[in-house]
């Protein structure tokens, strides 16, 4: 997902940390900061503006996530188009995090075409040219791949929980003073996207749907931090400290790396 | 001048084996202009907080100042006609009459504190109009979503010449989108003269806030630094 700030936001990141005034190559060319969160920002020119592309976790996941065919349907899914245009489209959504080569997209239509989920028009073969539009069989790939959930069923290896879980049988430290530092941070990292969220134009639909998702995100850890806070608060130090070791989830369920 | 400052204050409630530290020697200070959200679990002290702030409720210990002036030096009826004018309430349950009109409702404080009813009756209007609502001006409370019912709530909590408002989990009830819209709303009440302490166990609520405070255990625990700005999401450097 490509979200477009709002211009005031776009001065405010571009005036925020990058050269000022910022170099023409720098303008004209493109330069990318990864977030904490790791979400993507990039900045690309526009001659006379800055423009910044704000990129969540889903885009830095998108390689993994999505195929080049699911992409290409997807871009065809808009209409026809040509080759070369989709391999330009392809990377103006992905924010160029994943280029692509002209020989690997006529590939992928190659497969797409033999596999009946587009088809051409009757150019040259291999020609820039030849435009491309998705079959109903195309349609119908793309739909069930938009509706089959993402692997969510075994717990990812998160940082944060393992950190706690370490804390808990360590001597001398204050468990819920650690939780604590975690809790302020995200709730300082959601101000910021609360913050972008406030001053995001209400039709910037993009930018409101990817903001939500890490304000969620992030809110679903510190409703964890909470509960966890209130579960180690309710057990006897003793028990803490005797507790169980780390639990064996990848063992038992496999930890997504 | 400071629109709220608690100083060292602390509330008791009981006595002997029953007595319960509710509030022990919290300090703030909010500033005019500024939203500050109060998180913390349920029996943290934040409401207590809230209501000591707004002169509902007596600290045992310590000095709470509103514009500046020490609720201690005011009479009963100068703190009451403080509360009618000075201080705007927003509470989970709304606590609007069901007896009045969403206009009626936003009026009563004006129309309390002696204004006249046609002055009080153009100045709820226009608040009604503000958040969206002039077309909801003649229902009752009953007649109303759970949403508007808060919008009337807020309406009502900044009518007139206030500078405090005070909400307490004022979107509780609602659901994600219309509790967003009555935090747009209570953060752009939140300017000028005008300052406001929001109490909430959700952090997406208290993200709205320029400051965020964590109670536990009646003291205060922790609060973030001024409210950064999205450009510090930016980690230059990084990922190029």
């Amino acid at each position: 997902m490509v979200a477009v700030l709002t211009f005031r936001e776009r001065s405010l990141l571009a005036g925020a940390r990058t050269p000022s005034p910022l170099p023409p190559q720098a303008i004209n060319g493109c330069a990318r900061w990864l977030l904490p969160c790791g979400c993507r920002i990039r900045l690309c020119g526009l001659r006379d503006r800055a423009s910044i592309c704000l990129y969540t976790q889903y885009d830095t996941e998108f390689e993994g996530a999505m195929s080049v065919p699911h992409a290409l349907l997807a871009l065809l899914s808009e209409g026809s188009k040509y080759g070369l245009q989709l391999r330009e489209e392809f990377e103006a959504r992905t924010g160029e995090v994943w280029p692509l080569n002209v020989g690997q997209v006529y590939t992928t239509l190659q497969r797409l075409e033999r596999d009946g989920l587009v088809e051409s028009d009757n150019g040259a073969d291999e020609s820039p040219q030849k435009l491309f539009r998705i079959t109903k069989a195309g349609e119908a790939e793309l739909g069930g791949w938009l509706r089959t959930p993402p692997d969510l069923a075994s717990p990812p290896r998160d940082e944060l929980v393992i950190k706690v879980l370490v804390a808990l049988h360590m001597p001398g430290v204050d468990v819920p003073e650690v939780l604590q530092v975690h809790r302020r941070y995200l709730v300082q990292l959601m101000q910021q996207w609360t913050r972008i969220k406030e001053e995001a134009s209400d039709d910037d639909l993009a930018l409101l749907l990817a903001v939500d998702a890490e304000l969620f995100r992030l809110d679903s850890v510190v409703r964890w931090l909470d509960a966890a806070d209130s579960r180690i608060r309710r057990t006897p130090a003793t028990r803490a400290a005797a507790a169980a070791p780390l639990p064996k989830l990848r063992r038992s369920v496999g930890a997504r790396r | 001048m400071t629109a709220l400052e608690l100083r060292d204050v602390s509330k008791v409630y009981g006595e002997g084996a029953a007595k319960v530290h509710a509030l022990c020697g919290v300090s703030l200070t909010v500033e005019p202009g500024a939203l500050v959200a109060i998180m913390g679990p349920s029996g943290s002290g934040k409401s207590t907080m809230l209501t000591i702030a707004g002169s509902l409720e007596d600290a045992t210990s310590g000095e709470v100042l509103v514009g500046g002036r020490p609720l201690s030096s005011m009479s009963r009826n100068e703190r009451a006609r403080l509360r009618r004018r000075s201080i705007g309430f927003v509470f989970q349950n709304f606590n609007l009459l069901p007896g009045l009109t969403a206009a009626e409702n936003v009026t009563l404080p004006l129309e309390l504190d002696g204004v006249p009813a046609r002055t009080a009756r153009k100045s709820g209007l226009q608040a009604l109009d503000d958040l969206g609502l002039a077309d909801r001006a003649a229902r009752f409370p009953d007649e109303l979503s759970g949403g508007e019912r808060q919008r009337v709530a807020i309406a009502r909590a900044v009518v007139g010449e206030r500078r405090l408002l005070l909400a307490d989990e004022p979107s509780g009830a609602l659901d994600s989108v219309n509790a967003e819209a009555v935090m747009r709303l209570v953060r752009t009440a939140c300017r000028g003269d005008v300052a406001g302490v929001v109490v909430t166990h959700d952090a997406q609520l208290a993200s709205w806030a320029d400051r965020v405070v964590f109670l536990r255990d009646g003291r205060m625990a922790d609060q973030t630094p001024a409210r950064p700005g999205p450009e510090s999401l930016l980690t230059p450097g990084r990922g190029q």
